[in-house]
């Protein structure tokens, strides 16, 4: 398996140079790469006969138990067949439908890399690998979906289909860790044996919506449909085979490959069907109504996909079987008709089905392609569509009178498709020719190739079931189901109530088919409501609330005034600090009332009157000179309260201080009254918050226990360093080295403080013009 | 080799650089930063012969140096930062002389290269820091460091402003920090990080108000170097504003150190499990605000440089959200080599910033639009570090993301792996648009036109050598992890 993978890998690394060097020839040495896979992988089919999958580990990130494993059973075959197969009609059909494109190197590049990513990704075993394969395809299919990036419909398209399996991307990842969590382990085959443990813990609801979301949106269930029609701005070789049988169908085979695992409960079937039904009806309803031939597949694709995900929602043996059956037929048909419709575009240059008729004549190997492909759709007889119809029907009727509702609801929808069928496979041939932009020919052969292989195959495989039955499919449904079941297909059972379905279903199609015109008016006058739709919701997410809530927060907490980052961060301290106080109570004797002193009284008023004053105040250096009184007044309690030296010191820094902001702010111009009312009300509030905040914390402070190792050490010691005053004996003696440091950079920072001043004096005699200079820059952006 | 040696020779030798600097006017500038690379790189290497024992237990600095595995791999990591940051700013000085008010055309360009080697030892101790006075004085050193080689482009009003915003801001940050450290050692009687571990392990509950306001203001003071909320108000402004290697030592060097000691402080605070609920609690609050607010400004940006920094206050973010899930014994690991992760791709992000925003003087997103076709290699670069940044697989960021996820969730962090799966949307988001200005969008006229970006060849090989490791630890980290003890 990583030899196949490296070697994909490989093919993607080096086709530019084989293009260059070979131009369109080069797609038939390409082609080698995914059919010998393909050969290969049939090989593999027969080993597989004991049920048992083949397990292949190689060690990637030991540390956190992640490898490369790869787990080949009856379903990881099937779609590496449907991968490698599908993939060699692809790669010869592109060399021709992009034959002289100048980037045709690129193309092939990209495309490689998608279906290594693809072809790991069905075979991962280890669930990590599993997800960075996934996100590659979503990655992968966003450059080839956007391939034409010139266009901007395309770019759109590859970033709407890259959004959304991007989010499901990262839900996959987040529930692949959640069962690492609950389980120690990556491995897959490892957490199926812990089945029961997961499924009764808590976290099962959460795990299954986040493993639907990813599955959900890869393969464009309801409600996030929506991308699967707009990636159809991708050139039609990628529609083809990403958006019918692979990318597709990775969410499906996500659901299946889960199945084991989650599957069993009411949860899973029930989300699984109901979202399945939902999807099955919404992809077939709004196909009818379309006239570009891709967007018309676009959409029954997803009434496919979302066949399929209610057959497993069903959960049966019968329903299993059915549901890969379907897949099969499903890949093969709606690949046909893809590379058909790129055909028809390539020989007539339109897509519109109005314009196209009679096509037969000019093209009649494609047209049998084309037919034998939509009877398949349709499920007409021999076809294995027929089969695969009467199974969905009959594994819905299992289940009694809901199993009809099911049915009905599948009648219609069927229905629906096979209008659709009529529409796109077998209309645009019979009938009058038309005039289209460029007058048809018969397609090249590889584009007429790959779609009658396919379609010859679903023909092959209708008349002769044996060739299926046993070799691919039954493999893939002990896969799903977990025990052998019987599986048989047939054309005829003799008269059932699944007959009769089908043909009613035939009938009403063809009834739907005449009535085509009708549906296109409706869809016409009921565009507005696509204003309600998801896809809009889309777009006002990524358009309007994303990016208003992004600029709006970023305007209320990013506005570049220093200012107001200052008031933030002390907001959310004052808030902090008052989170934390509200849990601590003073004990009661921390305010005694007794006699004060006049000079106490005098002090305090002292710093009182000088706050408000400064706070008051407009001139700069008034308001300097009041914070300088606020100082010395506090050195003053210091020396009546027997600390001379600290006053000291307060005095000294103090001073300098004043100085030194008297100097700059001598400089700057006087201030001028910018704020409002409500700023300065607000600013006071949160100053005396803040205030208030310190202040109780330090009262606090005085009440919690110390630890008084030091104090008592320097009290003991002191006498040794022959000084009786603590805090000096600290200075010069016990932290010499520390005063040393303290008066170097004091010294330093003088020296800088003379070098910027007599700067300043030798420009301002040099030029008095440059005074203009030193005016304040602004802080504002 | 005595580890202390490191930092020791460093801050010598950028010593001698300086001096040499100072009373050497005729030697051209770049070689001083050519000497810087050469000594950082044998500092580099003097790494792989240190031998802890060495260290004397009797020694005064024993308590506060560090020198165990998580400790070594940090200086080398924040070493190689300083390499790519010195080879940066080499290329840089002719924009910064272009903003220097100076008469030769060279002169002032030189103290750049020996800043780098003080900020880079200061950061180195960090590294090493378990005592709360180490750390108060080596993440000093690296601030004080910061506030000057932010404003180096005197003549720029933007790196002034942006200079004095740090200052200010800073100012703060480190007053709440020594207030925290005070309050720790008034309760505890100790700074010794192993030691206040040991006394916490029991610990009357009626300290825990005053170890809770401790633990939070040391806490901010750290929120402040990792540029967590709320006090990442300077990091966009300063990241716009500085010369741009100094961004990018600031984002990758200076946040990589700040996480060591978060680790540290961290981890000494574990032993008591009442308290260390409380913390990560609050350490929960702040990643996911975090996250939320980095992301959701990153959007509407149209500056490279400030989306940068945004994305940059994201992913601390994210680191935080491995920090807070600690009590899964991953989280060292995760966030560990997140940091590779992001070295290596913020540093190749800022060098190709570099060069374009030199060569069309202006860091605006649109004087990147159709880079992928006049300069395809930078483009390509620029792409893989984008996203690497984004977190997509196969490159280094995704196991970066998945790492840190994977820790938080076996801590049961559920509500914060939503915040972050949120986060990593909105990411994708701009860091796209990066990529579709380089390819899809046309460029102006003048743009087109002019001559293709020069690079120097030095340059040009370590962004090569960036790339390349970011493709290979992106498909096989396995080495970076058996780095990481």
């Amino acid at each position: 398996m990583a030899a196949s993978l490296f070697i994909v890998f490989l093919a993607s690394a080096i086709s530019p140079l084989l293009v260059y060097f070979l131009r369109t020839r080069a797609s038939y040495f390409l082609a080698l790469v995914p059919l010998s896979i393909f050969v290969l992988y049939l090989h593999y089919l027969q080993r597989l006969h004991d049920g048992s999958p083949l397990l292949e580990t190689i060690h990637w990130i030991q540390s956190f138990g992640v490898h490369l494993q790869f787990r080949l059973d009856g379903l990881a075959l099937l779609f590496l067949l449907l991968i490698a197969g599908i993939g060699t009609l692809i790669v010869l059909y592109a060399g021709s439908y992009l034959a002289g494109h100048p980037h045709l190197g690129r193309f092939y590049a990209i495309l490689f890399l998608f279906m290594g990513a693809m072809l790991g990704l069905v075979a991962s075993e280890n669930l990590i690998a599993l997800f960075v394969f996934w996100e590659l395809t979503s990655l992968s299919s966003y450059l080839l979906v956007g391939f034409d990036y010139r266009k901007k419909e395309a770019r759109a398209a590859a970033l709407q289909a890259l959004l959304v399996t991007f989010t499901g991307g990262q839900a996959l990842l987040v529930a692949f860790l959640i069962l690492a969590s609950l389980t120690d382990s990556f491995s897959f085959t490892q957490i199926l044996e812990k089945k029961i443990q997961i499924q009764q813990n808590p976290s099962y609801i959460i795990l299954v919506l986040l493993v639907l979301t990813g599955a959900f949106t890869k393969s464009a269930q309801t409600p996030f449909h929506f991308w699967l029609p707009g990636a159809m701005a991708a050139p039609t070789p990628v529609s083809a085979y990403l958006h019918s049988a692979t990318m597709v169908t990775a969410g499906v085979f996500l659901l299946a490959r889960l199945t084991p695992l989650l599957g069993g409960t009411h949860l899973w079937a029930w989300s699984l069907t109901s979202f399945g039904l939902l999807t099955m009806l919404t992809g077939s309803i709004l196909a009818i109504g379309q006239t570009d031939l891709k967007r018309l597949l676009a959409y029954t694709t997803v009434a496919a996909l979302g066949t399929m995900t209610m057959l497993l929602g069903l959960g049966t043996p019968l329903a299993a079987k059915a549901a890969i059956a379907f897949l099969l037929v499903h890949s093969l048909y709606k690949g046909a008709l893809f590379m058909v419709a790129g055909a028809v575009d390539h020989e007539t240059h339109t897509r519109d089905v109005r314009d196209l008729g009679g096509l037969i004549r000019h093209m009649p190997i494609t047209a049998i392609a084309s037919g034998l492909a939509a009877l398949a759709m349709c499920g007409v007889p021999p076809v294995l569509g027929f089969i695969s119809k009467e199974l969905i029907y009959e594994a819905k009727l299992e289940f009694g009178q809901i199993g009809w509702f099911f049915a009905i609801l599948g009648v219609i929808a069927n229905a629906l498709v096979v209008a659709v069928a009529l529409i796109v496979g077998i209309r645009p041939f019979l009938g009058f020719p038309l005039h289209t932009p460029k007058h048809p020919h018969e397609a090249p052969f590889p584009l007429w190739f790959g779609p009658l292989i396919l379609a010859l195959l679903g023909l092959l495989f209708g008349i002769v079931p044996p060739l299926v039955e046993q070799t691919i499919i039954k493999p893939a449904v002990v896969a799903v189901v977990g025990d052998t079941i019987k599986v048989k297909l047939s054309l005829w059972h003799g008269f059932t109530p699944m007959l009769v379905l089908s043909f009613v279903t035939l009938l009403l199609g063809f009834c739907f088919f005449r009535m085509r015109e009708k549906f296109r008016l409706a869809r016409e006058t009921l565009t507005p409501l696509r204003y309600y739709g998801p896809e809009s919701l889309y777009s006002c997410i990524i358009n309007h609330w994303l990016p208003s809530i992004a600029s709006l927060q970023t305007r209320i907490l990013q506005h570049g005034y220093l200012r107001y980052y200052v008031l933030s961060i002390i907001a959310a301290a004052a808030l902090a600090v008052a989170a934390g106080l509200s849990r601590i109570s003073l004990p009661g004797t921390w305010f005694t009332w007794r006699s004060f002193e006049w000079w106490e009284v005098l002090l305090c008023a002292a710093i009182f009157l000088a706050g408000f004053a400064a706070i008051l105040t407009s001139g700069r250096i008034t308001s300097v000179v009041l914070l300088g009184i606020i100082g010395y007044t506090i050195s003053l309690i210091f020396a009546l309260y027997g600390a001379p030296d600290l006053a000291l010191t307060q005095f000294l820094v103090e001073t300098l201080t004043l100085i030194l902001l008297v100097l700059v702010l001598y400089r700057l111009p006087k201030a001028k009254s910018l704020s409002s009312k409500a700023s300065r009300l607000r600013d006071a509030l949160l100053s005396l918050a803040f205030g208030f905040a310190i202040t109780l914390l330090v009262l606090k402070s005085l009440y919690i226990p110390h630890d008084t190792k030091l104090p008592d050490f320097f009290v003991q010691n002191s006498p040794i360093a022959q000084g009786r005053n603590v805090v000096n004996v600290i200075l010069v003696d016990f932290r010499a080295l520390d005063t040393l440091g303290e008066i170097t950079v004091l010294g330093i920072s003088a020296v800088g403080v003379w070098a910027v001043l007599s700067f300043i004096r030798k420009k301002s005699s040099s030029a008095s013009a440059s005074q203009k200079n030193s005016s304040p820059a602004s802080f504002e952006q | 080799m005595n580890p202390i040696l490191l930092e020791a020779v460093l801050v010598c030798y950028a010593f001698l650089l300086l001096l040499v600097e100072a009373f050497n006017s005729r030697m051209p500038r770049r070689y001083f930063g050519w000497a810087a690379v050469v000594g950082t790189t044998v500092v580099f290497f003097m790494t792989f012969f240190v031998d802890s024992s060495k260290m004397n237990p009797e020694a005064g600095y024993y308590g506060f140096y560090a020198a165990d595995t998580l400790a070594i791999l940090f200086k080398r990591f924040i070493l190689l930062v300083s390499v790519c940051v010195l080879i940066m700013a080499i290329e840089f000085a002719p924009v910064l002389v272009r903003y220097l008010p100076v008469e030769k055309p060279d002169a002032g360009s030189g103290e750049m290269y020996s800043l780098v080697l003080f900020a880079c030892a200061g950061m180195m101790w960090m590294a090493s820091a378990q005592n709360f006075v180490m750390i108060f004085v080596s993440v000093e050193l690296v601030t004080i460091t910061f506030y000057v080689m932010v404003a180096m482009m005197r003549g720029n009003r933007a790196s002034l402003e942006a200079g004095i915003k740090f200052l200010i801001l800073g100012a703060i940050a480190t007053s709440l920090n020594v207030y925290g450290i005070a309050w720790i050692f008034g309760t505890l009687g100790t700074t010794e990080l192993p030691e206040i571990g040991a006394i916490l392990q029991s610990i009357d509950s009626s300290l825990f108000p005053s170890l809770l306001f401790g633990f939070g203001l040391i806490f901010a003071g750290i929120s402040f170097k990792v540029a967590a909320f709320p006090f990442q108000f300077w990091v966009p402004d300063v990241y716009q504003g500085a010369p741009t290697p100094v961004t990018a030592f600031l984002s990758v060097g200076s946040k990589a150190s700040a996480f060591v000691v978060l680790m540290r402080v961290l981890e000494s605070m574990l032993s008591n499990s009442e308290l260390s609920s409380k913390i990560l609690f609050m350490l929960s609050l702040v990643a996911g605000v975090t996250i939320l607010m980095g992301n959701l400004s990153a959007i509407p940006q149209t500056n490279f440089k400030r989306l940068l920094a945004y994305s940059s206050i994201a992913h601390a973010g994210y680191l935080l959200m491995g920090a807070a899930s600690i009590v899964s014994g991953n989280s060292g690991p995760a966030i560990a080599y997140y940091l590779m992760a992001y070295l290596i791709s913020n540093m190749l992000a800022f060098g190709v910033l570099l060069v374009v925003g030199k060569s069309t003087g202006s860091d605006e997103l649109v004087h990147f639009n159709g880079l992928g076709k006049k300069s395809p290699w930078l483009a390509t670069a620029l792409t893989l570090a984008v996203l690497s940044l984004a977190g997509l697989p196969f490159t280094v960021g995704f196991f970066g993301k998945f790492f840190i996820f994977s820790s938080a969730l076996q801590a049961q962090q559920f509500i914060l792996v939503g915040i972050g799966i949120l986060g990593i949307g909105c990411g994708f988001y701009y860091y796209l648009k990066v990529i579709r200005a380089m390819f899809w969008l046309p460029a102006s006229k003048e743009q087109s036109i002019s001559s293709p970006i020069e690079i120097s060849k030095p340059y040009a090989v370590m962004l090569i050598l960036l790339s390349i490791s970011l493709i290979i630890f992106g498909v096989y980290p396995e080495p970076i992890f058996n780095l990481i003890p």
